[in-house]
Formats: structure tokens, C-alpha cells, sequence
């Protein structure tokens, strides 16, 4: 590494001396239950005798443990070898996401949508509603942001409400991207999230012509994705099954992908939504708990649940994903895939809400239908909670000083995970992230308490599990894990690896 | 034994950063009051609101482990003191979130 010049100097005799690390107990009945991690992402299964061993300089040279120890750096032998060149490097490559402005750029176009979901999470206005609309001069303004950034890859989405209601304005931000990019020569995706009720062969020509991904919502079979999502009609899971087929058609099979919102009712039938997303063809399943915001928070005493209760169904729906895997057919849970990422490969999975600091603002800014800009989609859902306090400007307003808002230094400061209370010694962290938007939705603090958040609670059980499966799962199970990382098929991956 | 659950600690053995890493770290299983008496700590715990069948040996044990966990943690981080800040200089220079 350039211009990186460390002095190591030993202090006694000792062979080895520590790096930096963390752990944890996983209060599992196998007999290594303590895992260690390092900064750069290295972990490692202990028992307590080895884990003081280690600390007390107790551990004899040579032997697989203390190689282990050598090659994962948990430890270094200052007179034989400078680890920190290469650790900086996988650090670097952890965090590589700092390098870059925003990359996720979300266009509200409008807040108008046919829906009355109980639990939506960004509100919405009548069909018919005037003044819900991104206006023209404030969606040509969100373009220049978008191009100030100086990432190179660039993804632009179209939110809603229903975006499709507006599509001549989707139809015009996406001709003013494609045209300025004759010059900027970004590497760009358009992505529309929509229900796909709304789909013409107008925009699925259009959507060809610009290699436009849909992205829509699926929430299991149709007695349960329509209790979830009432239409005046009541046909919002077969007309959305009906757009599954049109965009196929038209584009291509993974064209479209869907996401599973969870509400209370969703959580008995994990092997019910899971055989919906087989029978609809989709590779991925995302299986995300009920956020706090929006009508979502209103509604809570009838949708939402403890996540507790999330993580028992996730457990369920995780074994059952495995099993359907391991018969041949491939269906990955995206959200395990992240994690994945995060645990066993030396980059970050470029998640959004798994990024320390605080993805928020860096990663993803968020145009707004009423010219504000916010530094997610989350933030902008509190608005329609009455909490207006995470704008980070107007769209009027340079990216630079967007970036540079009194909001970005209040989550900048709450959003690094390493540095927060709880966090700071928890072994789980290099894989985690600090989601101060989410605290503050949930806490009315953007740092919150780590033993009273969801947040906390959902990734620590998650990745717990992850961790438990990677070292006690037989060989079949590690086989899904490595297809899912891979985006291979489980008979692709003959052999399991990876282990700890 | 009956509630609240209560140690002296030595101050020489258990940092009082440990002893607060403690009790937030046991926030939703127990509360924990803490004192400084010369060269003592002192702890005092009352079931959380949510926990309040826990047995109080159980508390007890899960108090000390997370007080020898902590103590440990502060030994590791007086061993690798200042290369954490070290590492992420190396590796985050020329980053910026302003662009």
C-alpha cells in the first residue's frame, strides 16, 4: 500500500502478539460457542480455555490453532511478518463503498396509487389527487444531482405511490438520463417499482428500449397477498401475476423480480409464500419484516409484530428454503445472500441499510414527489408520519450541499456502527451496519439503545444463525449457502467450503 | 438468595467501563444500579421489567460472565491499543463522503 509505513515493535518475549478483535458467545451446545471476528471480516469458532489461551499469550507456535490464528489475523509474530499492508487492503476493499458518492437514486414521481394497504409504507394519494406529482422542473433539477455524484455505476428508480400513474414523467427522466449519459458514460439502471397493474405495451416498449427491471411486490398466495393489498376490485394478486407474465414476455424472465412484505398474518405461511415465489419462477425471495413507517406505524396493532416472532418464522422459512434447494430447485433469500456476502467474501454487499458508516445520504438520495430530497426511502416514509426533521434540502440545492446538511452530519455522526454503544464490542459488526434512520423512527434517537432495537435484534438473530448453520450445517446445507453467494446452482457447487 | 442481586467489586480487577458495558449490555434482562466506594464498584440489579420470573442465581452468573467478558475485552484492547485507528487510516485514506 502506498505511503503506509507501520513500525511493529515487540514488547516482551512472546512470539505472537494480538490484533484487533471481537467476541462473542453464540450460547449454542457445540463446544467451540465463541466466535471471534477481526476488523477485516476474518472469523474464527473458540472454547472458552482457547480464547484465553490467546489472550494471555498462551498459545504454542506451530501448532493448526496458532497457524490459524497467523492466517485469519487474530495475530502477528512482529519479528517475522507485517500483517498490516494486506489487512489495510481487505479493509479497504470492506469499505470500498466510502470511495464513491450515491449510487441509489429514487425518483418519487408521484404518491398517487390504487391501493389501501394497510401497512404501505410510504403513504399514498387518491388516483385522482392533484399536487402528489414530481413536477417537470424539479425532476430535470433531480437529474443534475444525480449526475454530480461521482459514482460510477449508477442506479435510478422510480418509486411511488404507484410510478406507472406518472409514466410520462418516468418516460422523460429516463430520456434526460440516457441523453446526458451519451457524455457522462456511467454505467446506469433503471428500475420501476410498481404493482404492474398499471403495465401497456407503450411502457413495456419503452422499458425494452431501455433495458428498464421491474421490481414489484408478491406477498404469497392470493387469499394472502389480496388481505394484504385491497383494491376496489379485489384482484391485486392476479393482475400482478398477470404483469409477472407481460414483462416476461416482453423482456425477458428476470426482467422483473419481486418483494414480500410481512405482515402478522404472513407469518404463519413461510412454506406457503415460499411454494408462490416457486410457482411464479422467481430465483429470489426477499422475506423482510413490516417497517415502522408510514401507515405502516399507524396500523401497527393489527400488522406488526414482535421480532421475535420474525426471526421464528425466518428460521422456519430458512429450513425450508434449504430443503426445496437441495432438491433442485434454486431459490435464494436475498436477504441471507447479503449477509453471506458480508461474512464469507472480503467486499461489503453494497446493502444500503448494512453499511457502517451509515449508507443513508452516501449510498442513496431520495427525490421526492414535492421537490424535497431525503438520504433514503425511510426517511422520506417518516414525512407522511409528520416528521419532516431528515430532509437533507431541495432538489435546487447542489449535491454538495445536500451532503453537507446539519441531517447527513447528525447521521453521520450516529452512523457508524464500530463507534456506537453496544456495537463497538459486539463480533457481529464488521458484517452489520447502523441504520441511524431507523432508530430514530424507532427509538426517536438516531443512535437508540442496541438492546431495544429491532434493527439490533433482527441482524444479531440473523446473523447468529447464519453463523451457527456455516459451522454445524452438514455438507447439503453448506452446498445452498455457497449456491446463494455464488448465484449458482446447488449442483454446481460439488463441494461445501468456507468453513470457520 | 432473593432480589436484588448485589457485588463489590475490586477495582483493580474490573474496569468501571466494564462494569457500565456491563449493565448496558444486560438493559433488557437486568437494571443495574452502580456505585463507586474507594476502591470498590458496586452493583445492584433488579429484574428487568420483562424478566421478572428470572431466577436471581441465573442473574447472578450471567452478571459475572459478562463482567469476566468485559474485563477481557479491556485486556484485548489495552494489547492492540491504537491499531484499529492504525488499520482504518491505512486503509480508508483518500475516501470522502462529501461526493
Amino acid at each position: 500500500m502506498r505511503g503506509f509505513a507501520v513500525t511493529l515493535i515487540a514488547t516482551d518475549a512472546n512470539s505472537y502478539r494480538l490484533l484487533p478483535f471481537r467476541f462473542m458467545r453464540l450460547n449454542t451446545a457445540n463446544d467451540c460457542d465463541i466466535l471471534l471476528t477481526s476488523d477485516t471480516g476474518e472469523y474464527l469458532y473458540v472454547n472458552d480455555a482457547q480464547l484465553r489461551a490467546l489472550s494471555y499469550f498462551d498459545i504454542e507456535a506451530g501448532t493448526s490453532f496458532y497457524k490459524d490464528l497467523l492466517a485469519r489475523h487474530f495475530i502477528y509474530e512482529p519479528t517475522r511478518h507485517d500483517p498490516f499492508p494486506e489487512m489495510a487492503a481487505q479493509y479497504r476493499s470492506r469499505k470500498d463503498f466510502l470511495f464513491q458518492g450515491p449510487a441509489l437514486h429514487l425518483f418519487v414521481v408521484t404518491l398517487r396509487c390504487n391501493h389501501t394497504c394497510q401497512y404501505c409504507q410510504v403513504s399514498r394519494a387518491p388516483l385522482g389527487g392533484s399536487g402528489h406529482d414530481l413536477s417537470e422542473a424539479d425532476a430535470l433539477a433531480a437529474v443534475d444531482r444525480l449526475f454530480e455524484s461521482n459514482a460510477p455505476a449508477l442506479t435510478v428508480e422510480f418509486q411511488g405511490g404507484e410510478p406507472l400513474l406518472a409514466f410520462e414523467r418516468v418516460r422523460q427522466i429516463v430520456e434526460w438520463v440516457a441523453a446526458r449519459n451519451l457524455v457522462e458514460q456511467r454505467d446506469i439502471q433503471f428500475v420501476i417499482t410498481t404493482t404492474l397493474h398499471h403495465l401497456t405495451d407503450e411502457i413495456l416498449d419503452f422499458a425494452k428500449q431501455h433495458s428498464i427491471q421491474f421490481s414489484t411486490s408478491l406477498d404469497g398466495p392470493a387469499p394472502l397477498h389480496n388481505a394484504n393489498r385491497p383494491t376496489p376490485s379485489r384482484d391485486s394478486y392476479e393482475r400482478t401475476v398477470e404483469g409477472i407474465k407481460r414483462v416476461r414476455e416482453h423482456l425477458g424472465h428476470d426482467a422483473v423480480s419481486a418483494l414480500t412484505t410481512l405482515t402478522s398474518r404472513s407469518l404463519e405461511q413461510p412454506e406457503a409464500i415460499i411454494d408462490e415465489y416457486v410457482k411464479q419462477g422467481f430465483s429470489s425471495i426477499s422475506l423482510r419484516p413490516l417497517s415502522p413507517y408510514g401507515f405502516a406505524s399507524k396500523s401497527a396493532h393489527r400488522l406488526d409484530y414482535p421480532i421475535e416472532q420474525y426471526l421464528t418464522f425466518y428460521t422456519k422459512a430458512l429450513t425450508y428454503l434449504l430443503k426445496i434447494n437441495q432438491q433442485g430447485t434454486y431459490l435464494s433469500e436475498s436477504y441471507t445472500s447479503l449477509l453471506l456476502k458480508n461474512i464469507l467474501t472480503p467486499f461489503s454487499s453494497g446493502y444500503v441499510d448494512l453499511r457502517s458508516p451509515a449508507g443513508a445520504g452516501t449510498a442513496a438520495l431520495v427525490y421526492n414527489y414535492d421537490g424535497y430530497v431525503y438520504p433514503s426511502d425511510e426517511a422520506r416514509m417518516l414525512l407522511e408520519m409528520g416528521e419532516d426533521g431528515l430532509r437533507l434540502g431541495t432538489v435546487q440545492h447542489p449535491l454538495s450541499e445536500l451532503l453537507a446538511s446539519p441531517v447527513m452530519e447528525t447521521l453521520l455522526a450516529s452512523g457508524v456502527a464500530e463507534a456506537l454503544p453496544g456495537c463497538s464490542d459486539c463480533a457481529l459488526v464488521p458484517y452489520c451496519g447502523a441504520d441511524p434512520v431507523e432508530h430514530y423512527a424507532r427509538q426517536g434517537d438516531p443512535i437508540g439503545h442496541r438492546l431495544f432495537s429491532s434493527f439490533c435484534k433482527k441482524n444479531m438473530g440473523l446473523l447468529k444463525h447464519l453463523f451457527a448453520l456455516l459451522r454445524d450445517g452438514d455438507d447439503n446445507v453448506q452446498r445452498v449457502l455457497l449456491s446463494w453467494l455464488n448465484r449458482r446452482s446447488y449442483s454446481d457447487v460439488r463441494f461445501p467450503g468456507y468453513r470457520g | 438468595m432473593t432480589w436484588p442481586v448485589i457485588l463489590k467489586l475490586d477495582s483493580a480487577a474490573y474496569s468501571l467501563s466494564a462494569v457500565q458495558r456491563t449493565a448496558y449490555a444486560l438493559a433488557d434482562t437486568v437494571a443495574i444500579q452502580i456505585g463507586i466506594e474507594a476502591d470498590q464498584i458496586s452493583l445492584t440489579a433488579f429484574p428487568a421489567k420483562t424478566k421478572v420470573m428470572l431466577p436471581q442465581e441465573q442473574a447472578h452468573s450471567l452478571i459475572l460472565q459478562h463482567l469476566n467478558d468485559f474485563a477481557l475485552r479491556d485486556h484485548i484492547n489495552r494489547e492492540t491499543a491504537g491499531l484499529r485507528e492504525v488499520l482504518a487510516r491505512a486503509a480508508l485514506a483518500g475516501c470522502g463522503v462529501s461526493r
